[in-house]
C-alpha cells in the first residue's frame, strides 16, 4: 500500500452506532458478530457508504482475556468479525481495505501485573492468526496504552501473519498514556520495530491531538494516523462535545499537516466521516524528508543523540565483589539501587552486564530489564557477549535500546545483527576483529567500515552504529592513545556513524587516575565522541562533560551548567563550614571506644551517614563481627523493643533499620577487602509474595528489617510461582521461608506454595504475613510461623537461626 | 477536579502508618514534607463514575444496563433501599507506584509514608469526586458513604464488573489483574447510594 499517494477515510465509532440500532449490547459487544451479523454489516455498510476506504472489524476485545466468559472462541469471534466486514464490502462493490481491529488485552503486564509478555503475546497471535485466516487486509493495534503490550502484539504480527501492522495510542494532555508512554518513544520505537503505521486515536478530540501528531513527525518518517474522539465526553452524561461540522473543521489542520489516514473514534458517526471526505478532496499526505538523528528510547524517556551523553556503566560485575554477590543472591533492589543512582547522577542510557559463570544470564538478564525498565525512564544498553541473551533481553525490552556489542568478526556480525534489526535496536561495534585491536587508527577505521557494510547488508540504518575505537592502557601503549582520538574523529568523518568509548581503561597502573580519566574523556569528546561510557557517580568525571559542553558552545548560554553547579557550589561553601563542626562532634561520640554510645544513639535516630562514619571509626580499633553482634544488633533489638512497646512507629522502625544497614555495608565493604571468605551472615532466608499478588511493600519492609538484623535475604518478588519457591529452596538449601500475601484471593496461592514446599520433603520451615492472615488462619494453611509485623519476622528468623529451633 | 495534599492530612497519614502518639522527632517530619510534596507532584489523578438505577431482587440487586447484580447482605444493608447509585472509580496513575516502588529501595522510612500519603490521597480524591457528583444531582439529593468490592460480603470479583461499567480502563488507565487486584494500585472503585 503507498500511504503517501492520498489521504485515507477510516471508518467512525462502533459503540455509538450499535447503540444507535438498539443493538442488545452485553458484557461483550463483540459476540454480536455471531448473534447479530445483520447489525454489524449496517454499521459497516453505513461508513463504507460515507466514503470510509478502510473500516475498522468490529473485534477490539475480542481477547482470550476478555473472552473467557464467552460462549464463543476467540477465533470464532474474530473470524465472524472479519466475515462481516468482508461482506458489508463485497455489497459495496468499492474497494475497501479491512482493518482488524485490537484494543488492548485488559490485563495488566508485568511487573505491575501478573500478565507474561509471552501470554501476551499468545492472545495477540490468536486473534491475528484466525483474522488472517479469515482475509483481514491489515493488522490494527488501536488505543493502545502500554508500549510493551504493542510490541508483543508487533512481534505476533511480525511472527505469524505477513500483514501490515498499524498501531494507534492513546494520550493524555500531557503527551503520555496512562502506562506513562511517551509520544516519542512510541514513535521511534514502534518505527524500528518495522511498523507501517502509526498514529493516534481515541483520547481527546481533534484540537488536542494535534501537537502529538506533530511530535511524532518530528522523530519518525512513518504515515501517520489520526483517529479522534468527537471532542471531550460530559463526565455526567458520557455524550462528547463536538458536532461533525467542528469536528470535521478542527481535522482539516490534520490534512495540512499532511498525515495518511483519518477518522473518526468514540462520539462518531458516519456524518462525520462524510466531513472528513470533502475535507481531504484536494489534500495529500506529505512524505517527510529524511531523519538523521539517531534515538535511543525507553517507553517514557528518548535521547535524541545529536550532543555528548552518559552511558552509565555501574551495572557490571566485572571486578566488583558486591556486585557479583547481588546477583549470586539475586538481590535485584543492589541492581535496582545502582540504577537510581547513576541516573540520579546524570546518566541518560544505562549499561545492562549480568553476566557471571554459573548464573542463568539469559534469565537474569531478562528480569533485570523488566525491573529496570519500569523504575527508571533511562534507555538501556543490553550488555552480552552471549546473542541468546541479547535477544531475549531485546525482546522484552520496551523501547529502543543500544546492543553492546558487536565487533569485526563475520562469525559475531551475522549473528547479532539479525536479531538488532528484528528488535529494531542500535548496535554498538568494536573497532576490533578476530586478530584483535590494531594499534594504527587506519586499521581500526577500516574494520569500523566492515561493520558498516555488513549493517547495511542488514538493514541496519548508520545513523544506528556507534563505533567504539576502544581505548588503550597509557602506561602501557602511551602512543596508541592518539591513535584512538584520531579513530574517532575518522570514522564519523567517513561514515557518518555515531561513536561510542569506555575511559577509565585508559589510566590503569597510574597514580590518581582521575586526571589522566577526565583529561582523556575530554579529548575524546574533543575528537567528537557522541557516549561516554563512565561512573555517574564520579563527580568530575560529570564535570568534564558538562564543561566540555558549556566550552563547544552546545549548552548555549551555559544554562544547564548554571542550572546544575550554581547550587552545588553554594552547599560545598557551606558544608566547608559545617562539616569541620560535624567532625568535632564525631571526635566526643564514636570515638568513645568502649561504650559505642554514638552509634547505639545514631541508629535509634536513623542518622545514616553518622552511623556510617560511626562504624568507619570503630573499624580501626574494633573487629568487624564485634562490631556487629556488640553495636549493631543491640540497637536494632532496643529499635524493635520500642516499636513493640510502642514508643516508635513503622517508618521509625525503618529509619533506624536503614541507618543500621548503612553500617552494615561499611563492614561488608571492609570485609570483602580484607578477609576473604568470612561472611557476616547469619544465614540465608527466602522472601516472596506468593503468585497472582503484585503487592510486596509488606514483604519490603520485611526485608529491610530481617537483612539489617544480619541475614541474608534471597528476595524472590512478586508474583512468585510456588514451583520457583520450591526451586530455590531446595537449590539453596533453605531454612526459612517467609511468604506474603496481602489479599483473600491470594491466600489460597500461599497455601498451594506452602503445601509444594511440603510435598518435595523440604527441611524448611515457613512463617506467613498479610493484612488479611491471623494466626489461626496461618496455621490451617500449613504454615509454621505467623508473622504480625517485620519485627516478628526478625525474632522468628533469630530463633531459628541462632538457637536452632 | 483539583485535589491536593496538605499538612492538614498529616492525621489521617499516621493513621495509615499505625501511629499510636509516640514521640518523633525531625527524622520522621523531614520525610513526611518531602512525601506530601511528592504526592503532588507526582500523582495524576483520574477518575470517572457513572449513575445506575438499582432494582432490588432475592438473589441480588440488579444495576440496570450494567448486565450484572450485586449480590451479599452487607451491600443491600449499606445502600438501604436507594433506587440510584453513583459507581465510581479514581486513581493516582502508575507514577505513583513507581515512586512508592523506587522511595522502597532508596528509603524505607520515606516508601512507607509515601505509601500511606497513597492511601490518604486517593480516599480524598474520591471525597471530592462525590462533591463533584453531588453538585450534578438536583432535589437534595446526594451520594451517600462509599463501599467497594471486597467490603462485607460483597465478592472482591465484582471489582471487574465496576471496571466494565464505568469504562475504567478507557477513562481512568485502571486494570484488574487476575486476582481481581487493580493497577495503578492507588486507585478505588466504590458505588455510593444517592440519597436524600
Amino acid at each position: 500500500m503507498d500511504y503517501f499517494n492520498r489521504i485515507r477515510i477510516l471508518d467512525g465509532g462502533m459503540g455509538t452506532e450499535l447503540v444507535k440500532m438498539n443493538a442488545p449490547m452485553g458484557k461483550l459487544p463483540e459476540e454480536l458478530n455471531i448473534t447479530h451479523p445483520e447489525i454489524i454489516k449496517a454499521v459497516h455498510k453505513s461508513y463504507i457508504d460515507a466514503g470510509s476506504d478502510v473500516i475498522y472489524t468490529c473485534s477490539f476485545g475480542a481477547n482470550r482475556y476478555k473472552c473467557k466468559d464467552s460462549n464463543y472462541s476467540v477465533t470464532e469471534i474474530v473470524k465472524a468479525s472479519v466475515k462481516n466486514a468482508r461482506e458489508a464490502v463485497a455489497e459495496s462493490g468499492r474497494d475497501v481495505t479491512v482493518a482488524l481491529s485490537m484494543g488492548t488485552i485488559g490485563d495488566i503486564l508485568e511487573p505491575f501485573g501478573n500478565l507474561k509478555f509471552d501470554d501476551a503475546y499468545d492472545m495477540y497471535k490468536e486473534m491475528m492468526v484466525a483474522g488472517a485466516e479469515a482475509g483481514a487486509d491489515v493488522l490494527v493495534l488501536e488505543t493502545q496504552t502500554d508500549l510493551l503490550e504493542v510490541k508483543a502484539g508487533v512481534l505476533a504480527a511480525h511472527e505469524n501473519t505477513d500483514l501490515p501492522v498499524w498501531v494507534t495510542m492513546t494520550f493524555e494532555p500531557n503527551g503520555r498514556t496512562f502506562t506513562g508512554t511517551l509520544v516519542e518513544s512510541m514513535a521511534i520505537t514502534l518505527e524500528a520495530l518495522g511498523v507501517d503505521a502509526i498514529g493516534v486515536n481515541c483520547s481527546l478530540g481533534p484540537r488536542e491531538l494535534l501537537d502529538f501528531v506533530k511530535r511524532m513527525r518530528v522523530v519518525s518518517s512513518l504515515p501517520l494516523i489520526v483517529k479522534p474522539n468527537a471532542g471531550l465526553p460530559d463526565p455526567a452524561t458520557g455524550e462528547y462535545d463536538l458536532g461533525a461540522e467542528d469536528f470535521t473543521a478542527q481535522m482539516k489542520e490534520f490534512a495540512e499537516f499532511g498525515v495518511s489516514m483519518v477518522g473518526g473514534c468514540c462520539g462518531t458517526t458516519p456524518e462525520y466521516i462524510k466531513g472528513l471526505v470533502d475535507i481531504t478532496k484536494d489534500k495529500k499526505p506529505i512524505k517527510p524528508e529524511e531523519n538523521r538523528h539517531s534515538y535511543l528510547t525507553s517507553a517514557r524517556e528518548y535521547v535524541d543523540i545529536t550532543k555528548v551523553h552518559v552511558v552509565g556503566e555501574r551495572i557490571n560485575p566485572t571486578g566488583k565483589k558486591v556486585f557479583k554477590q547481588a546477583l549470586l543472591d539475586h538481590d535485584l533492589d543492589y541492581v535496582k539501587e545502582q540504577a537510581i543512582e547513576q541516573v540520579d547522577a546524570g546518566a541518560r542510557i544505562l549499561d545492562v552486564n549480568v553476566g557471571l559463570p554459573k548464573i542463568d544470564e539469559k534469565g537474569l538478564m531478562v528480569e533485570v530489564v523488566r525491573e529496570l525498565q519500569s523504575l527508571v525512564g533511562t534507555p538501556l544498553q543490553i550488555d552480552s557477549s552471549d546473542p541468546k541473551v541479547i535477544e531475549a533481553a531485546l525482546r522484552v525490552y520496551n523501547g529502543k535500546a543500544l546492543v553492546n556489542s558487536v565487533n569485526g568478526e563475520d562469525k559475531v556480525l551475522d549473528t547479532i545483527l539479525p536479531i538488532a534489526k528484528k528488535y529494531g535496536a542500535a548496535v554498538i561495534g568494536l573497532a576490533m576483529n578476530e586478530e584483535g585491536i590494531p594499534s594504527e587508527a587506519e586499521k581500526r577505521v577500516e574494520i569500523a567500515g566492515h561493520i558498516v557494510e555488513k549493517c547495511r547488508e542488514y538493514g541496519i540504518d548508520t545513523k544506528d552504529i556507534y563505533i567504539d575505537c576502544l581505548t588503550l592502557t597509557c602506561s602501557v601503549q602511551q602512543k596508541e592513545v592518539r591513535e584512538t582520538l584520531n579513530a574517532i574523529t575518522e570514522v564519523k568523518r567517513r561514515y557518518g556513524v555515531h561513536t561510542v568509548l569506555g575511559v577509565s581503561n585508559i589510566s590503569f597502573g597510574l597514580p590518581k587516575r582521575e586526571y589522566i580519566n577526565t583529561t582523556f574523556l575530554t579529548m575524546a569528546m574533543n575528537a567528537g565522541l557522541d557516549l561516554a561510557i563512565i561512573n555517574p557517580n564520579n563527580a568530575a568525571m560529570m564535570g568534564a562533560v558538562d564543561a566540555y559542553l558549556v566550552l563547544d558552545n552546545t549548552d548555549i548560554g551555559a544554562g544547564d551548567y548554571v542550572a546544575k553547579y550554581a547550587e552545588i557550589a553554594a552547599l560545598e561553601k557551606e558544608q566547608g563550614i559545617t562539616s569541620k563542626t560535624v567532625t568535632v562532634k564525631k571526635d566526643k561520640t564514636a570515638g568513645t571506644e568502649e561504650s559505642g554510645g554514638g552509634l547505639f544513639e545514631h541508629i535509634l535516630k536513623g542518622l545514616k551517614d553518622s552511623v556510617a562514619k560511626d562504624v568507619e571509626a570503630l573499624l580501626e580499633t574494633k573487629d568487624a563481627l564485634d562490631i556487629v553482634n556488640e553495636e549493631l544488633i543491640p540497637a536494632l533489638d532496643r529499635v524493635g523493643e520500642d516499636f513493640e512497646k510502642g514508643k516508635s512507629f513503622l517508618p521509625q522502625l525503618l529509619a533506624s533499620a536503614s541507618a543500621a544497614e548503612a553500617g552494615f555495608n561499611v563492614i561488608k565493604e571492609y570485609m570483602a577487602k580484607t578477609k576473604s571468605g568470612e561472611s557476616i551472615s547469619k544465614g540465608e532466608i527466602v522472601l516472596a509474595t506468593v503468585k497472582g499478588d503484585v503487592h510486596d511493600i509488606g514483604k519490603n519492609i520485611v526485608k529491610t528489617i530481617l537483612e539489617n538484623y544480619g541475614f541474608t535475604v534471597i528476595d524472590l518478588g512478586k508474583d512468585v510461582p510456588p514451583e520457583r519457591v520450591v526451586e530455590v529452596t531446595r537449590e539453596r538449601n533453605i531454612k526459612l521461608v517467609g511468604l506474603s500475601a496481602l489479599m483473600t484471593t491470594t491466600v489460597a496461592s500461599m497455601e498451594e506454595t506452602i503445601r509444594q514446599l511440603r510435598e518435595a520433603g523440604l527441611d524448611c520451615k515457613v512463617m506467613v504475613g498479610g493484612a488479611v492472615l491471623t494466626e489461626e488462619f496461618a496455621m490451617q494453611i500449613g504454615a509454621d510461623y505467623y508473622s504480625k509485623d517485620a519485627k516478628q519476622s526478625a525474632d522468628i528468623a533469630k530463633m531459628i537461626f541462632e538457637q536452632g529451633v | 477536579m483539583e485535589v491536593l495534599l496538605t499538612k492538614d492530612d498529616e492525621s489521617e497519614i499516621l493513621r495509615y502508618l499505625g501511629y499510636r502518639g509516640s514521640e518523633y522527632g525531625d527524622e520522621i517530619t523531614n520525610r513526611m514534607d518531602k512525601c506530601i510534596e511528592i504526592a503532588n507532584k507526582i500523582a495524576n489523578i483520574r477518575y470517572t463514575y457513572k449513575l445506575f438505577d438499582l432494582v432490588y431482587q432475592d438473589d441480588g440487586i440488579e444495576v440496570v444496563g450494567g448486565a450484572f447484580k450485586l449480590t451479599g447482605d452487607s451491600i443491600r444493608k449499606h445502600l438501604k433501599g436507594a433506587k440510584r447509585a453513583a459507581f465510581m472509580c479514581v486513581t493516582l496513575g502508575r507514577d505513583f507506584d513507581s515512586e512508592i516502588e523506587k522511595m522502597m529501595i532508596l528509603d524505607p522510612a520515606a516508601g512507607v509514608i509515601l505509601n500511606a500519603a497513597g492511601i490518604a490521597f486517593v480516599e480524598k480524591a474520591a471525597d471530592s469526586l462525590q462533591k463533584l457528583i453531588d453538585e450534578t444531582l438536583s432535589d437534595g439529593y446526594h451520594t451517600g458513604v462509599r463501599f467497594s468490592p471486597g467490603y462485607g460480603d460483597l465478592p472482591l470479583e465484582s471489582q471487574s464488573d465496576f471496571i466494565r461499567i464505568l469504562n475504567a480502563e478507557k477513562y481512568a488507565g485502571v486494570r484488574l489483574n487476575a486476582s481481581f487486584l487493580m493497577s495503578p494500585v492507588k486507585s478505588v472503585t466504590a458505588i455510593a447510594a444517592i440519597e436524600r
